[in-house]
């Protein structure tokens, strides 16, 4: 009999979700940023309650529409050098959804590194990232 | 009562986790790829979780984006499971994984008995089920109308045009243009897959829960 025959079987482990939520927040129009040394321009912590196998997630920045399945979530946002000119672009966001310790999880967002030894960067709009996601228990016991 | 108020419903599988693997290795700096043997012998899905710490105190989902210059993607094939990693921290590091494989809807077979070795419920009641409402394959650029009202969870994979490997969709993306990659849209109504270009998929397996998300 296949596996898909039965709706669960007590010879075969499930995925046993422990939670859903959201985490989101807002990077500012003025973020200072360096691309090679403090790329980092959200870090947000959230408990979910218990450790956990793995992540299913959706991701959505209020720039664009629509709402992208993955934990990891790539776009992009208006910046500008503070110095050397090179005027307004944009520059690509990457967002991760992470565990950083049992039964927390956080919303990391940085710019990628451009080489060399750049200047500051500013943000010239402001973006906010949210994660929908759901957690489930992981089946090695941590 | 709707679907998604019940820990369970007969009317609805779960996902079954078939097998399931550990373990680690060496990164120096740069790309590499390990391969493991699954023993299937046929092509599953899986979920990996990876992480530098040897209990996965900090560890991520497949890939791992952020500024921490060291990601793992995955895929699979009928035979083994090849990790793809790369490091620029410049130094050797160790990479734990742990894979939990399903089975595709485009395979029958019995599983052998994976419950016994971990956890000690096969149910536990404190805990939610997500319900498969729609499971399948479709074409590498689709839609497919699920109708729930509601976003419900999703798990996609798709297999690779260059190589027939398959991969989880662990990646969205949204730019001023369309992004190169494979990509899944959810919606309350409606989930839209796209092909890509690099990689291209050529099928997509999907997951459709009851569950909102």
């Amino acid at each position: 009999m296949s596996v898909h025959d039965f709706i669960l079987s007590s010879d075969i482990a499930s995925l046993k979700n422990d939670s859903v939520d959201v985490i989101s927040g807002i990077i500012a129009n003025g973020t200072i940023f360096n691309p090679n040394t403090s790329p980092t321009v959200l870090n947000i912590p959230k408990s979910v309650g218990t450790i956990n196998a793995g992540i299913r997630a959706i991701g959505n920045t209020s720039k664009y529409s629509g709402w992208y399945l993955g934990v990891t979530f790539v776009t992009e946002m208006l910046v500008e050098p503070t110095s050397g000119g090179g005027g307004i672009f944009l520059q690509t966001l990457y967002c991760n959804l992470e565990r950083i310790s049992p039964g927390t999880i956080r919303l990391h967002a940085s710019f990628e590194g451009v080489g060399g030894t750049p200047p500051d960067f500013i943000t010239r709009e402001a973006v906010t990232i949210t994660f929908r996601f759901a957690t489930f228990l992981s089946p090695f016991d941590n | 009562m709707a679907i998604a108020d019940l820990l369970l419903s007969t009317d609805f599988p779960i996902d079954k986790i078939v097998g399931f693997q550990s373990g680690n290795y060496s990164l120096p700096s740069g790309f590499q790829t390990n391969t493991i043997n699954h023993g299937f012998g046929w092509q599953p899905l899986y979920m990996l979780r990876w992480s530098t710490d040897s209990d996965f105190a900090t560890s991520f989902d497949e890939r791992g984006v952020s500024f921490n210059f060291i990601s793992v993607s995955a895929s699979t094939s009928s035979a083994n499971i090849q990790l793809t990693s790369l490091n620029q921290t410049g130094a050797t590091v160790t990479i734990y994984y742990r894979v939990l494989y399903f089975l595709p809807t485009t395979v029958d077979m019995d599983s052998a008995n994976t419950q016994s070795s971990l956890d000690s419920f096969f149910m536990n009641t404190d805990y939610n089920y997500t319900k498969i409402f729609s499971e399948g394959t479709t074409s590498p650029t689709s839609t497919i109308n699920h109708g729930l009202g509601y976003m419900p969870q999703v798990e996609a994979w798709y297999v690779r045009q260059l190589d027939s490997r398959l991969s989880r969709v662990v990646q969205g993306a949204s730019f001023s243009s369309p992004s190169s990659e494979p990509s899944v849209l959810v919606d309350d109504n409606i989930i839209s897959f796209t092909q890509g270009s690099s990689p291209q998929s050529t099928l997509w397996h999907y997951k459709i829960y009851a569950d909102s998300i």
